[in-house]
Formats: C-alpha cells, sequence, structure tokens
C-alpha cells in the first residue's frame, strides 16, 4: 500500500484539535481500534487484562505498515491520513491527527509488530530499556498487531485516578461494542484474559445487532431508513417498551464514527413525543451518512463531536424520519388481566409474549403512563445530553454494574413487530360500540381494541392544529352573532401574545378596548355556542402548561387547543362518528399516544380472552 | 267489556300516535299507550314528554276505561293483521284480549295512573294555516337549526307573529333562514320557539289539512284533521337576528341553482377531511368555484356562467353550508347578495311566490390572503 506516514508541518498540525488523547485504558482500546478500521481489517481481535491496566492488545488483518512507517508512527503528529490542510475538511478516516499513537506511546510500554501483503517479512517495534525504541525483523500474521502494558506505568497520578477494574472494563466493553456496532463488516472478538467473551462474525446490522444485544432485541425495535441527496439514515430506534432508564443506549454513528451530538438526541426524543416519561431515554441506533465536507469532526481532540454545516436540516430530518418511523409501527399496549383476581380486576401488564407476530406490544400502563407525564423541556435534555465536556467519555451511565459480562437482561422486550392496523384491521370491523360514552371498542383480527374517545380525537386535533400553525392556512367560520367576552389583565395580555397562534388556528378576535374581546371567527372543532368557553379554556390550559411543563409556544397553543375542543369523556358518539374517528386516528403520525402522553389504543387479544374463559 | 274495531283503521290511529313514543327511555311507562274509553270514543295518546300525539276513533264501547298498554307490541300486532274486524275484550286479570277470525292474542296492560298527564293548552286563540304552506315552511328552514344543545334556543325553530306575517326562522349561529308567510295576520306580536323534536314529528304530519294551532304559555298545540299533536316549547330567548341581517350588500350574483349543486357537490369530494372550504372567486359575469385538500394534495376548480354586478372579491364558505342552503331553496336561479369576503353573505332566490319570501344568510369562512 502507498499510504506512507508523514509528519505534518506545524502550520497543518497546529489547526488539529489539540489535548489530552489517552485518560482511562478505554481511550486507548478506542484509538486503536479505530486505526485497525482505517487500515481496512477485516476481523480484529483484541485482548485485555486487569481491565486493560495491564494489557490492551489489538491485532488485525489489516494493511499493516512497513518498517519505515512503523518507525514513524509513534511520533507526534505522524499519520498517513491527511497531507494538506484541505484534507482535514474531507476527514474520511476515524484517524486524523496522527495524535494516538504517540500519546499512547508516551504513557505506557508499546510493541507494534506489523506485515504488509507485499512484504516477505515483517518489523516489530517496541520499547528498549533506555526508554527509546527498537526494530527487530521477523515474521509475522499479515496486518498489525498492537499490544499495550501497563499503562500510566509513568504517570502515577494518572493510574490513582483509574476507578475499579469492574468499572474501567465496562467502558471498555462499551467501547469496544461501540465499534462493533459501527462495522456490522467487520468481524470482532474479544478476550477477557484467556477467555473470548464476544465473538462477533462478520454480519449486517441487523444480525450485529442481535450479537450485541440479544436475539429479540429486533421484535423491540422499529428500522429506520431514509435516503435523501444529502442526507442518509439508516439503524433502528426502540419501541416504548425499550425506554431505558438510563443514558447510554443511544447510539449516533455519523458516517460511521460514534459521536454524542445533543441536538440529533433531541431530535429523537422529540419524535418520541411523550411516550417518553421524565428519566426515559429511548433506545436507538442510528447511522447518519453526510457528505464529509458538510461536517465537521476536527473540533474536539476526543473526536466524539461534530458540528453539521446545516445543523438545523439535519435536526428536522430525524425528527421527522423517526416520528414517522414510529407512526408506522403499532406501538399499542395490549392488556392482559392479572392472574391474581382482585376484585378491582386490575388490569396488568402480560409479561412476555413469544413471537406470535400478529400481536402488539405491551406497554405497561399503570407503571409507565401516569397521568402527570410530563414532556421533556429543552432544558431538561441540555441536563442530559449537557454539551460535551473533557471528561464526557469517563461519564458512565452504569457505574452501578457489577458483572461486567452479564448482559443485561432484556426483560422487558416483549414487542412483535408489525405494521399499525390501520384501516385493515378496523375497517372490516363487525361491531363498533361506545362504552358508557367515554371508550370505543372495535373488534380487530387479534382480539378487540378500546379506544379513548378523548385522547383519540385530541391527537387528531393536536396535529391538524400544528399543521394549520405550520402552514397558517386556518379555517375561520365566522359567526353570525360575534361573542364578547372580558378577560382579567393578564389573560389579555396573553391573548395579545397568542394573538397571531389563534388566528391561525382559526380565530378570529378583535380586542376591543381595555379587556374586551370580540370574538368573529372561530375554528371548525369549536362547537357552536362553545366559543367563548372554549378561548378562555385555552387561555387557562396554556397558562398552566407554560407554567408546569415549560412548553414551547407553538405545542403548548396546539396542545391547548386540542384539549378544549376534543370530545369528552361522556360525548354520546354516533357510529359513523366512531368509524370517522378512528379512520382519523390512524391517519396521525402516532396514533397510540395523545399528546400528553397518555395512551390511545388497548387491545385485548383473543388469547386473552380465551385464558380467561379457560378455554386455553 | 267488549268492543269491535277494523284493523285497518285502528292501525291507521296507532300509526298517527306512535311518533310520540319514544325509543329509549329510562321511564318505561311511556313506551305504552294510553287507551281511554270514553263516552263512546277510543283515545289513544303517547307522549315522551316533550311531544305527546293524541287521535281518537268512535268505539261501540258500553263503559269508560283507562288503561295503558304496550305500544310496540300493540302496533305490530295490529299493523301485520290483515283487514279484519277485531274484539278487544278487557279481563279482568288485567289481560287485553284481541280475537280476530285467525286467532286470539292477550297483552297484558296497566293501569293508567301512572301515565304523564299530557299538557293542556287553552283553546281560546286559533290561528289557521294551511298543511301545505306550514309544510314547506318547515322544509325549508329547518335544516339550519343548531344541533349543540349549548344555546337551546338555537335548536329550535322561532314561530314568529309579525303585522308582515308568520316568520319561520332558524340559525345555529353560522347561518340563518327566515321564511315568511304573510298571509297568516295574527294582529298580535308574539313568538315562539318549537324544538327540533316537534319539528320532525310536525313533518310527518302535515299534509293537505288545514293546521290550527293554539299556543299557550309553554307548550303548542297542532291540531291536524282528528290530530292533536303538543309540544313544549323552549323557553328561552331567541337571538337577535334582525341585526345581524345587512343592508349594504350590493354585490350581486346570479347564478343557476342546479349548476352551482352539481359543482358544489364535486367541491365537497375535495374539501370534506382537511379543509371544508369551497372559495368563490368572483369578478365581473365570472364565477370560479375551487377547493383543495392540503393533505391529500387534490383540488378541484370549476367555471361557472353567471351574471355579477359588483366588486371583484374572493370569498371563501365552509362548502357543507352553501349545499345545504342550495339544495332548500327551490327556484332555478340564486342570487348571492355580498359585501366583503367577511361579512354575511344573504342568498334568496330570485323568484319567490306570492305571499312568501325566503333569505338566507350565510357567514363566510376567512380565507388566508
Ligand atoms: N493498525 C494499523 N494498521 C496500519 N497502520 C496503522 C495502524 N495503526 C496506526 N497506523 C498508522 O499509523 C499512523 C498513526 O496512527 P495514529 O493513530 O497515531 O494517528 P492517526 O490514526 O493518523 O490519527 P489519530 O491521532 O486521529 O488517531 C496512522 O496514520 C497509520 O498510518
Ligand atoms: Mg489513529
Amino acid at each position: 500500500m502507498n499510504s506512507t506516514i508523514k509528519i505534518l508541518p506545524e502550520n497543518i498540525a497546529s489547526k488539529i484539535a489539540a489535548g489530552e488523547v489517552v485518560q482511562r485504558p478505554e481511550s486507548v482500546l478506542k484509538e486503536l481500534l479505530e486505526n485497525s478500521i482505517d487500515a481496512g481489517a477485516n476481523n480484529i481481535e483484541v485482548v485485555i487484562k486487569r481491565a486493560g491496566k495491564s494489557l490492551i492488545q489489538v491485532c488485525d488483518d489489516g494493511n499493516g505498515m512497513t518498517e519505515d512507517d512503523l518507525k514513524l508512527c509513534i511520533l507526534k503528529h505522524a499519520t498517513s491520513k491527511i497531507i494538506a490542510f484541505e484534507d482535514l475538511e474531507v476527514i474520511k478516516t476515524l484517524g486524523f491527527r496522527g495524535e494516538a499513537l504517540s500519546s499512547i506511546a508516551a504513557v505506557s510500554q508499546l510493541e507494534i509488530k506489523s506485515e504488509t501483503k507485499d512484504d516477505e517479512i515483517g518489523t516489530a517495534i517496541k520499547n528498549d530499556e533506555s526508554g527509546g525504541f527498537k526494530i527487530e525483523k521477523g515474521s509475522f500474521p499479515k496486518g498489525t498487531c498492537v499490544t499495550i502494558k501497563n499503562l500510566f506505568f509513568n504517570v502515577p497520578a494518572r493510574r490513582k485516578f483509574l476507578k475499579t477494574d469492574t468499572t474501567e472494563l465496562k467502558h471498555i466493553i462499551n467501547s469496544f461494542n461501540r465499534m462493533a456496532l459501527s462495522h456490522p463488516l467487520i468481524g470482532f472478538k474479544f478476550f477477557n484474559g484467556v477467555d473470548l467473551v464476544y465473538d462477533y462474525a462478520s454480519r449486517n446490522l441487523k444480525e450485529r445487532v442481535k450479537q450485541v444485544f440479544s436475539e429479540n432485541i429486533i421484535d423491540a425495535l422499529v428500522p429506520v431508513n431514509e435516503k435523501t441527496d444529502y442526507i442518509n439514515i439508516h439503524g433502528y430506534v426502540g419501541k416504548p417498551s425499550l425506554l431505558k432508564k438510563s443514558r447510554g443506549d443511544q447510539y449516533l454513528f455519523l458516517n460511521s464514527r460514534f459521536v454524542l451530538n445533543k441536538n440529533i438526541n433531541h431530535a429523537v426524543f422529540t419524535a418520541y413525543e411523550n411516550i417518553l416519561e421524565k428519566g426515559d431515554y429511548p433506545f436507538f441506533i442510528l447511522f447518519l451518512e453526510i457528505d464529509p465536507e458538510r461536517i465537521d469532526v476536527n473540533i474536539h481532540p476526543s473526536k466524539l463531536e461534530a458540528k453539521f454545516d446545516d445543523e438545523k436540516d439535519v435536526y428536522h430530518f430525524v425528527l421527522a424520519v423517526i416520528k414517522r418511523s414510529l407512526g408506522s409501527f403499532d406501538l399499542v399496549p395490549s392488556m392482559a388481566f392479572s392472574e391474581i383476581d382482585s376484585p378491582e380486576e386490575k388490569l396488568v401488564v402480560d409479561k412476555f409474549h413469544p413471537s406470535d407476530k400478529n400481536d402488539f406490544s405491551d406497554r405497561p400502563l399503570s407503571k409507565q403512563y401516569k397521568p402527570e407525564i410530563k414532556s421533556f423541556s429543552n432544558e431538561e435534555i441540555d441536563l442530559l445530553f449537557g454539551s460535551i465536556t473533557d471528561d464526557v467519555i469517563t461519564k458512565s451511565p452504569n457505574e452501578t454494574v457489577e458483572q461486567p459480562f452479564g448482559r443485561e437482561e432484556k426483560k422487558e422486550i416483549d414487542h412483535q413487530i408489525s405494521t399499525a392496523p390501520k384501516n385493515t384491521e378496523t375497517e372490516v370491523s363487525p361491531f363498533i360500540i361506545q362504552l358508557h360514552n367515554k371508550y370505543i371498542l372495535s373488534q380487530i383480527k387479534s382480539g378487540l381494541m378500546i379506544i379513548d374517545q378523548h385522547v383519540a380525537h385530541e391527537r387528531i386535533l393536536y396535529e391538524k392544529a400544528l399543521g394549520r400553525l405550520d402552514t397558517n392556512i386556518p379555517f375561520s367560520q365566522q359567526l353570525l352573532f360575534p361573542k364578547k367576552i372580558k378577560l382579567d389583565p393578564s389573560k389579555n395580555e396573553l391573548l395579545k401574545e397568542l394573538n397571531d397562534y389563534l388566528s391561525r388556528i382559526g380565530f378570529q378576535l378583535k380586542l376591543k378596548g381595555k379587556d374586551n374581546v370580540l370574538i368573529e371567527g372561530v375554528p371548525d372543532d369549536v362547537k357552536k355556542g362553545t366559543e367563548e368557553k372554549v378561548l378562555e379554556d385555552i387561555l387557562e390550559e396554556y397558562v398552566s402548561n407554560q407554567r408546569e411543563e415549560k412548553l414551547e409556544e407553538k405545542d403548548n397553543i396546539a396542545k391547548s387547543y386540542s384539549c378544549k375542543t376534543a370530545i369528552k369523556a361522556g360525548d354520546k358518539l354516533e357510529e359513523k362518528e366512531m368509524r370517522l374517528l378512528i379512520d382519523k386516528l390512524f391517519a396521525t403520525s402516532m396514533p397510540y399516544v395523545c399528546p400528553h402522553g397518555r395512551p390511545i389504543i388497548v387491545k385485548i387479544s383473543i388469547d386473552e380472552f380465551d385464558r380467561r374463559f379457560g378455554r386455553t | 267489556m267488549d268492543f269491535k274495531v277494523n284493523s285497518k283503521i285502528l292501525e291507521k290511529l296507532l300509526s298517527r300516535v306512535i311518533p310520540a313514543v319514544p325509543v329509549r327511555t329510562p321511564m318505561p311507562i311511556l313506551e305504552n299507550f294510553l287507551f281511554e274509553l270514553k263516552d263512546g270514543q277510543l283515545n289513544v295518546c303517547a307522549t315522551d314528554l316533550e311531544v305527546s300525539l293524541r287521535s281518537s276513533i268512535n268505539v261501540a264501547a258500553s263503559e269508560d276505561l283507562s288503561i295503558v298498554v304496550p305500544a310496540r307490541l300493540i302496533y305490530e300486532v295490529i299493523r301485520s293483521l290483515e283487514d279484519t274486524q277485531i274484539n278487544f275484550s278487557f279481563e279482568s286479570n288485567s289481560k287485553l284480549k284481541l280475537t280476530t277470525d285467525k286467532g286470539t292474542y292477550f297483552i297484558s296492560y296497566s293501569p293508567s295512573e301512572d301515565f304523564p298527564e299530557i299538557p293542556s293548552v287553552s283553546m281560546t286563540k286559533e290561528i289557521l294555516i294551511n298543511g301545505k304552506d306550514m309544510k314547506k315552511a318547515i322544509d325549508q328552514t329547518s335544516f339550519a337549526m343548531s344541533k349543540e344543545d349549548m344555546r337551546p334556543a338555537m335548536t329550535g325553530t322561532l314561530l314568529e307573529f309579525t303585522p308582515d306575517g308568520l316568520k319561520f326562522v332558524t340559525t345555529d349561529g353560522h347561518r340563518l333562514v327566515r321564511f315568511i308567510n304573510k298571509n297568516i295576520k295574527t294582529g298580535s306580536e308574539e313568538h315562539y320557539i318549537v324544538p327540533e323534536r316537534a319539528i320532525a314529528v310536525l313533518t310527518k304530519l302535515l299534509g293537505e289539512t288545514d293546521v290550527k294551532i293554539y299556543l299557550g304559555k309553554s307548550n303548542i298545540l297542532f291540531n291536524i284533521a282528528d290530530i292533536e299533536f303538543i309540544s313544549r316549547l323552549i323557553g328561552e330567548k331567541y337571538p337577535a337576528y334582525n341585526s345581524v341581517i345587512p343592508l349594504e350588500n350590493e354585490n350581486l350574483l346570479k347564478v343557476n341553482r342546479a349548476e352551482l349543486i352539481s359543482t358544489i357537490k364535486r367541491m365537497m369530494l375535495f374539501s370534506s377531511s382537511g379543509s371544508k372550504q369551497v372559495k368563490f372567486s368572483i369578478s365581473k359575469d365570472s364565477l370560479t368555484v375551487s377547493s383543495e385538500d392540503i393533505d391529500l394534495g387534490s383540488s378541484g376548480v370549476e367555471n361557472l356562467t353567471c351574471e355579477y354586478k359588483g366588486d371583484s372579491m374572493d370569498i371563501g364558505f365552509n362548502t357543507q353550508y352553501v349545499n345545504d342552503i342550495l339544495t332548500h331553496l327551490d327556484d332555478d336561479e340564486v342570487m348571492f347578495k355580498l359585501h366583503s369576503p367577511t361579512k354575511a353573505c344573504i342568498i334568496e332566490p330570485e323568484d319567490v311566490l306570492e305571499g312568501e319570501e325566503i333569505m338566507l344568510l350565510l357567514m363566510p369562512v376567512r380565507l388566508n390572503s
């Protein structure tokens, strides 16, 4: 191969985000894995001893290095990956600084054995007794094998700050798995001491995800895939049952590089809307591909951060794609009755369904949906995904995990993949009835579907309102008898502030005098005769949303509007209206969860009925 | 005690009264007919507490009696019989025994004490109106009654007795219909609001026969042939609709009604889910009607021949409302009298019959500019 290592001239070297490269064993592993991947390896083997404190070894079957290269690679700013300054604008490799090996060499005892395909004989470089390096020739497997011993042997302060073996190993494994996920075509092996712990054969992403997590995780994931001229995205997002109470299972790969990006995380969070409870973290593995020219990874020495030329566009792209992916999947909680016969017939969640593909996810209703669910405010997400600081790599979500190799059991995985029932299931429904003027019951293929009429309508109106706010195409029925209302001064002020939004939805308001408001036109969802009350209620709701949830203005307006104009529990519906409601519900982007995060649909499978009636 | 009656005559009697029997009611007694035998007359009554119907036939009965019988059962039995003589006999064990040449049927009856009293209306003042005229007024106005019960007054039809005639007014706050029958002049000025339920029953009862109307404080009685129909009145204030009828709508659009209906029907296909609105773009002698479903990305536009004098304008309407209004008029040509895109529009037939007047008001939907 012709990519020979050169020392970067000072003027280029100084353009590279500088900083500490090696903080802990995990950083060493990450750098070595990156190098192997950059070297075009098909197989990579990792050996770790004492959580990397005594040994980190990464062997690959990549291009290898010549003797000349080997001599150079451990020097500062020695890299084969960039030559000119312009190369920094289009980074296509994981490494680009020419820093990693030199930094590692400075704090450890290093040995690299390498042999290129073209050479008959390989070369080894290792520390000599005097602290310098010596070269030896020998016959080695094709590729490169880097061995790092006694990390921080010469930096006691660093050594002292290392965490327990358990913790350090946990970091190492996280890092290893991230790399394995980012390159499913590469085979990865991981030895802890002499034990082969992970053995991931070369596969596609789906199989790799199964290897890294568990066989059945796929059932709990919704695939994501969208290609445009400018940006591609693919991967998986977790169904709500896979929401985690911890950060950490969010994998974002930008051009196959694991990166942390608060903005993209926010976009994904927002796409989940209120399925997320406070403290819930969605699981995702997302690959973004963007022309390297349009991103910048040279902003932080950890190479974990990235900047986009069109940050906003990327945000909206991710948001829209994830939302659509989630919306097209059936995320309906399916209910089963408690085994224990309690007098109140408490509904509890079914434990585990083997792959009965026609069934739906079980979202624990009682536990996970609380009425006071808050949606995430920007501040909260900022806290969760605080902007990257130097210690970001040292922050671990799972400091407490005791067995580094005991894979966390994913007990909650019981989703089956099945696309939304859409109308195929509901259209043919032979019966549809209203229960206590509150719930709509309808037969579906898998059993019984129960819809909460109020939240269903709320979802429909919420999206409609958002649409009108965005497009500014209101429907404003003018009133024959305009309604005059008197507001208190604070409401009056608020109304002035919101008038623009309200008029986009379809309210035509005239502020008269100090505190009088004339309602001249209303949106189509406002029931005749309720114009004043609805407007007052919307303002009331807006204020309380603002106080308690710190919602964004537009979102708040849409939520307040949909909440106050939706049909209520207690409203009698005709069969036609119920069918229309269901049709419209399934035309929304998220038919399963209302804008406040409450479930809209619950299903009871026919199996459950059978079980209850002793038909099993 | 016995009497005889022809099945078809009895069926006719019962069919007139049964509309007042409620389909579902928390008061089971209302699912009965009140049968009253008095002075050789069989009086049959039904009520749902809001409306009551009463009718009678002569029978040769020797005693007076008052009982309630399950309305639907007896009606269905009688209705399914051929033209035959039925013998009614009232057994002491609370059973009504019907005997025909086919067989014998027993129907349990109960005493009438629990049956609610039918409100009485003073018959002192009588207003006479031709049944067909009344039906026409109702047919042309009833569609605009409000279906939402937030403003109870608007859920009924206003009957307004004025020196100009009897006005029938309905509105739901978005549109309004006023029909005037100029021939009915009572000399006094009063108004009453008749609930929607009564209007619905009335349309079934009205025909060729003249209608006598008697008005009480809280009830109204219609006497149509041998049927008495009594309804509760809505005791609310009707909105002051006269003040919203515009006087300066000087932009006049004349268009063929059937053509416009046909256009609107197609526009409804493009405005059913999302926008629900139809746009009229009007300029001198030119009318363009268009509608767009933004969600589905579909739209339609049509040009109609018309006569128009006035300012060019774009005005939006709820498509359904335009359809309702046009289909409830019966002239060939309709006039739209416009002021501006946000002000009420008057719609009238070009010609009306002598002694009648109809005016419809439609509030537009604001178009975003
Ligand atoms: N496993 C390997 N196989 C082949 N060549 C390697 C390998 N590891 C390192 N090299 C060579 O050594 C050079 C220096 O590696 P080093 O990791 O220090 O810098 P880099 O990868 O270029 O940039 P960075 O500091 O961002 O990682 C590389 O540019 C590459 O040419
Ligand atoms: Mg490197």
